[in-house]
């Protein structure tokens, strides 16, 4: 943290101030590394005692200086001189010697700063005495702020953050266990109650759907559906949800008087408001399990609230709606398809085909209304399904749009006439072989082979005469071979291309007929 | 002088780590919620499909099935056999003989009573030589096609299956997978959902088949491997697909298909030439050349995934056979990046370039050198004797929980949305797999990845130089190929 | 009292069959996958065995294999969603199955069958 960036300045205050303090201090370490204290004389004239003293052992140096020998603790240091020191007349200096060199008492507090401020020693350890000697140690204490400590977790900057995201990591952990184990309990509660339902409805359903006609159900009063099922249970959530989903599943596997039963039944019961309460949730799979069930259930009454929903964002809800629409509507009308601003997927139209096909049996659609559909997709669609369904009275109308419609469209119309065989439209056929397109010339070549005349085989041979690619070439012959097989057989037998020879030999293998 | 570099170099290791581990962490964490979402909103989708539909629908696309065969004459009757009684209305099973060395071929013309055909052979996309193309005359067996081939490798006899392939949708697969008869129909869907964008690829889940019962080319029952090796990568598969590519789906930025059950536009795949038979990612490779070709054309697209449990394949329980897989797939994936490094961090290729590529890059190809230096620092700090080296233990032990945690949830959506491992103890000895998983067998992923990319910068062979600049353009895949083969 | 073995994983379907049996006067047993209908088969010993095709752990065709080794003279019903073109149920014709019933179907009429088999 900012506060102690470099921890080094905190030892900037000195334990002394001046040299008595200093000596106080000397005393305090005993020793101090590498500084040894010895005495000399400043006297002219040193009594003969001094210089005779055995503990100081005074030797003159070479500038002719008495220097006493050299201590290393100060308290022997100090005893040594103290008698001396103790006298009025000044006789003995302090002198030291720092790596063996000698220094005043300057140089030695020089020294020991240094020392000092690179904490290579500190004030050691010692019970304080009471009094004044307290305030000096306590002086003698360098300041440090005190939140120091308290914060000093916080000023390691790596330690915040593994702590932080280990607790971030835990929270996330916990609470997404929480809400597994909570999901997955609720789950387990709900299967094993829907299980005891199950039980429940299968007697007395069974019971309803055997001995009593759609009539007996439709004239049921609540008392007696009250003696099938208990009224508290029919009036729980779960158990709706339970019997809904039975007779719906039933309703799929049964025939004949039994699902009008079934559907009878599920108004009894007022299922169907449950159905058409949820095509008003947020949630769209909800809407959708509720259009599936109106479909089902054929409940008719909803009807106009499923029109709002045939142009949803949600390509779930839409398709589903307009199936919906589809199978319950009186008139089939393709009038919401035909006004869809969504275009439409290979998956809705599989569904709709499935209906359209199922309900053109009994009803005539008016496929035609989709040829001016809003977007391409519709009207694509609605040539495929002229084709599908074989609606060999829409081909008028459909030859009529055919030259002003955009390229695809032209293809998908093109593929029509193929599939249904409609040998009048060789013109149009034609006048798409010499088109730009490739393309469409690609499935103007195509249909040709089936519903093409001799025109169109010369205008292949044509195409063929200007050298396309292998693939082309493969289309064109085949057509070629169908339309005219002496004419193909001309022009293979007077051609040395050899690609052209592989494809004759692919073409008349019987084995790839199918291919 | 030297002193002071090194401390620094710790430092910034450490800060590196640091930020690389919380990444790590976050990009756990949104992987769990988005895979959540997705395989949620799968489920429910799921719920209103009716799948029966599509096998009979004409509107449905048709496929070809792509299945090459490399000595596989034990199995290949059966394996045809099963591919071809899918439940599925328009399709054909392409079968390419790889030249093998054994009687596969001659397997299948017993078999199938199939006869040579005068096939005009279109090599649409460059490929070794084909020497025949057979059909069986009888009826029963119209869907299968063989296209007997030079050996020339798995990418190599895929694009022989592509040039003869005549349906809207390749299904490439490797032919002793086990498929599930809702196979196809599940995964053609995504292909007929989209209104607004093209989907170019659709991947699926594979279940590992190790240990369980198969009849029929069914599996019957479902059981874990019973070596630990096998069950690791049962908890690794789960983690993979059902949350790993799960996550990529709903961002759609997923960049691999499974080699093994994967499903393309035909048209789009020969847009772009193809498989790229010199590399050994092959799968990855073509998916990213798909995206960039679709990126650079500037057209909406989408690649799909279905977590549906559909295709079961075995693994090797084997730890030599492990390992040169392992080592292939690293190699795989640093070629792929090498040959497209175009797309790291350019806008222009949107959720590719600015989030996959370089999600690639750093974890899935660099992560075993990065866990080697992790570990290296983390011994260099314990010996200097710093006490940062406590935190970075402290860190290992956070990314462990991670892991498990991760991998706990991985099963869990198992266990929630298909449940096929039903036994008790099957659960029991994964969750214990789980836990030993990190400390047994990732050393040794950690280990063959490093190998690997050891065996790439060592084999860099007579096209370092395209591996060195990569693909300026989508397409210039086929001008390579142009070069090299003349 | 003739006995019916009916072996049919949608209990709701399998309920409502037994049900109407039941109200025919017939015993009838209800299994709910294909392991204990094997076993049903041979210690129910029924006089008629109802199957759906696709049940857990044994598939229908493998029921009637059984059936036919291990009680030869009981005739089978096929119960099944399965269009009459499909695969499995062709082969189970080829076991020699008594009668073939698509879903959806009619209890009723189901029942009028098993009173003709009877017959």
């Amino acid at each position: 943290m900012v506060f102690c960036a470099n921890p080094s300045f905190a030892q900037d205050n000195l334990p002394y101030t001046d040299s008595t303090t200093f000596f106080k201090f000397l005393e305090s370490k005993e020793e101090i590394p590498s500084l040894k204290f010895r005495y000399k004389i400043t006297n002219p004239n040193p009594s003969n005692d001094l210089l005779n003293d055995s503990t100081l052992n005074f030797e003159k140096d070479e500038l002719g200086i008495y220097q006493s020998q050299a201590f290393e603790k100060f308290s022997s240091w100090y005893s040594a001189g103290e008698k001396y020191l103790l006298k009025e007349e000044v006789m003995l200096t302090p002198d030291f010697l720092i790596y063996e060199e000698p220094s005043n008492l300057s140089a030695a507090r020089d020294y020991v700063d240094n020392l000092w401020r690179n904490k290579d020693i500190f004030i050691n350890e010692k019970k304080p005495e009471v009094g004044d000697v307290l305030v000096i140690l306590a002086n003698m204490v360098p300041y440090e702020p005190m939140f120091k400590y308290r914060f000093q977790f916080f000023s390691d900057y790596k330690l915040l953050l593994v702590t932080s995201i280990i607790g971030f990591f835990l929270i996330m952990a916990i609470v997404m266990i929480l809400y597994m184990i909570f999901i997955k309990m609720r789950s387990s509660k709900v299967e094993a109650k829907e299980k005891i339902y199950e039980s429940q409805i299968i007697g007395p359903l069974s019971e309803l759907l055997f001995e009593k006609t759609e009539e007996e159900i439709n004239n049921l009063s609540d008392a007696e559906i009250f003696e099938f099922f208990p009224e508290k249970d029919l009036r729980g959530k779960h158990f709706k949800h339970v019997l809904i989903n039975k007779i719906i599943s039933l309703n799929k596997k049964m025939k004949g008087d039994f699902k009008d039963k079934l559907k009878a039944l599920y108004k009894k019961f007022k299922l169907d408001e449950i159905s058409i309460k949820k095509l008003k949730s947020k949630r769209w799979d909800v809407i959708t399990t509720g259009l599936v069930q109106i479909n089902e259930m054929d409940l008719v009454e909803a009807l106009p609230q499923v029109q709002e929903l045939t142009d949803s964002s949600n390509f779930y809800i839409r398709s589903h709606a307009i199936a919906t629409l589809l199978n319950l509507s009186e008139n089939v009308d393709l009038k919401t398809i035909k006004k869809q601003s969504f275009p439409l997927s290979r998956w809705q139209q599989m569904n709709y085909l499935r209906i359209i096909k199922y309900l053109h049996i009994q009803k005539t659609i008016q496929i035609e209304t989709l040829f001016e559909g809003e977007n391409q997709t519709i009207r694509l669609f609605a040539y495929k399904l002229v084709g599908l369904l074989g609606r060999v009275d829409l081909l008028e109308k459909l030859s009529k749009l055919a030259p002003n419609v955009s390229d695809i469209e032209k293809i998908e119309i093109l593929k029509t006439y193929q599939m249904i065989g409609v040998h009048t439209e060789s013109t149009f056929i034609n006048k798409c072989l010499r088109s730009d397109n490739i393309n469409l010339v690609v499935a103007a070549a195509k249909a040709s082979g089936q519903v093409g005349d001799q025109a169109s085989a010369f205008i292949l041979i044509e195409l063929l005469n200007e050298n396309p690619s292998f693939n082309l070439k493969m289309i064109y012959l085949d057509s070629i071979l169908r339309l005219d097989k002496s004419m193909y057989q001309q022009f293979v037998s007077t051609s040395n291309d050899k690609e052209l020879n592989q494809i004759n030999a692919h073409l008349l293998d019987p084995l790839l007929q199918h291919v | 002088m030297y002193n002071f570099l090194f401390y620094l170099l710790l430092e910034v290791l450490g800060v590196f780590f640091l930020i690389l581990s919380f990444t790590v962490i976050v990009i756990y964490f949104v992987t769990m919620i988005m895979s959540a979402l997705e395989l949620r909103d799968h489920l429910r989708r799921n719920r209103f499909a009716d799948y029966q539909d599509i096998i009979t629908s004409p509107i449905a696309p048709g496929v070809s099935i792509i299945a090459p065969a490399y000595n596989e004459a034990q199995n290949i009757v059966q394996n045809a056999k099963s591919l071809m009684s899918l439940h599925y209305g328009k399709f054909e099973v392409i079968i390419v003989n790889d030249g093998s060395k054994d009687n596969t071929l001659e397997k299948l013309i017993e078999a199938f009573e199939l006869e040579k055909t005068n096939y005009a052979y279109n090599y649409q996309i460059d490929c070794k030589t084909v020497r025949g193309v057979y059909k069986s005359r009888n009826e029963s067996f119209s869907k299968l096609i063989i296209v007997d081939k030079k050996n020339g490798g798995k990418a190599d006899a895929l694009n022989a299956g592509i040039n003869i392939s005549s349906q809207e949708i390749i299904a490439c697969i490797d032919v002793d997978c086990i498929l599930s008869h809702e196979s196809l129909t599940r995964m053609v869907r995504p292909f007929m959902e989209e209104t607004n964008r093209k989907v170019i690829a659709v991947g699926g889940v594979i279940g590992i088949a190790n240990n369980c019962d198969v009849q029929d080319g069914m599996v019957t029952k479902y059981r874990i491997p019973t070596s630990l090796l096998g069950r690791f990568q049962v908890i690794e598969y789960f983690r993979a697909f059902l949350m790993g590519r799960m996550a990529w789906t709903r961002i759609n930025g997923l960049m691999l298909i499974s080699g093994a059950f994967g499903f393309f536009n035909r048209e789009l795949v020969l847009a772009v030439g193809g498989y790229f038979p010199k590399t050994v990612g092959e799968d990855m490779e073509l998916v990213v050349r798909m995206r960039r070709y679709m990126e650079e054309k500037d057209i909406p697209y989408k690649v799909g995934f279905v977590p549906d449990p559909l295709c079961w394949t075995e693994v090797p329980e084997d730890e030599v056979v492990l390992s040169r897989q392992r080592n292939r797939w690293i190699r795989g994936t640093i070629e792929t990046l090498q040959l497209h490094q175009k797309v790291r961090f350019n806008p222009k290729y949107g959720v590719m370039g600015m989030l996959s590529y370089p999600y690639w890059s750093l974890f899935e190809k660099s992560a075993p050198i990065i866990e080697l230096l992790g570990l290296l620092y983390t011994i260099i700090l314990i010996l200097i004797g710093d006490f940062s080296a406590f935190y970075f233990i402290a860190l290992y032990a956070m990314l462990y929980l991670l892991s498990l945690l991760v991998t706990s949830f991985s099963i869990l959506y198992e266990q929630i949305a298909f449940n096929n491992y039903k036994e008790k103890d099957d659960l029991k000895n994964l969750i214990f797999t789980v836990l030993v998983e990190p400390f047994l067998i990732h050393p040794k992923i950690v280990l063959w990845g490093l190998k690997g990319h050891l065996d790439f910068i060592k084999g860099k062979g007579g096209w370092g130089q395209m591996i060195r600049t990569g693909f300026k353009k989508s397409e210039d895949r086929k001008k390579f190929e142009a070069e090299t083969n003349s | 009292m003739k006995k019916i073995l009916i072996i049919e994983d949608d209990l709701l379907i399998s309920s409502l069959v037994q049900f109407r049996l039941k109200k025919d006067g017939y015993e009838t047993l209800l299994v709910q996958d294909g392991n204990e209908g094997t076993k049903a088969i041979d210690s129910f010993n029924p006089d008629l065995i109802i199957t759906d095709v696709m049940i857990p752990f044994k598939n229908g065709i493998e029921i009637i294999h059984y059936a036919r080794k291990s009680k030869p003279d009981t005739p089978i019903i096929v119960l099944s969603s399965l269009g009459e073109e499909e695969k499995i149920v062709l082969e189970a014709f080829n076991l020699g199955v008594a009668d073939f019933i698509p879903k959806p179907f009619n209890p009723n009429e189901l029942a009028i069958r098993v009173k003709r088999i009877f017959r």
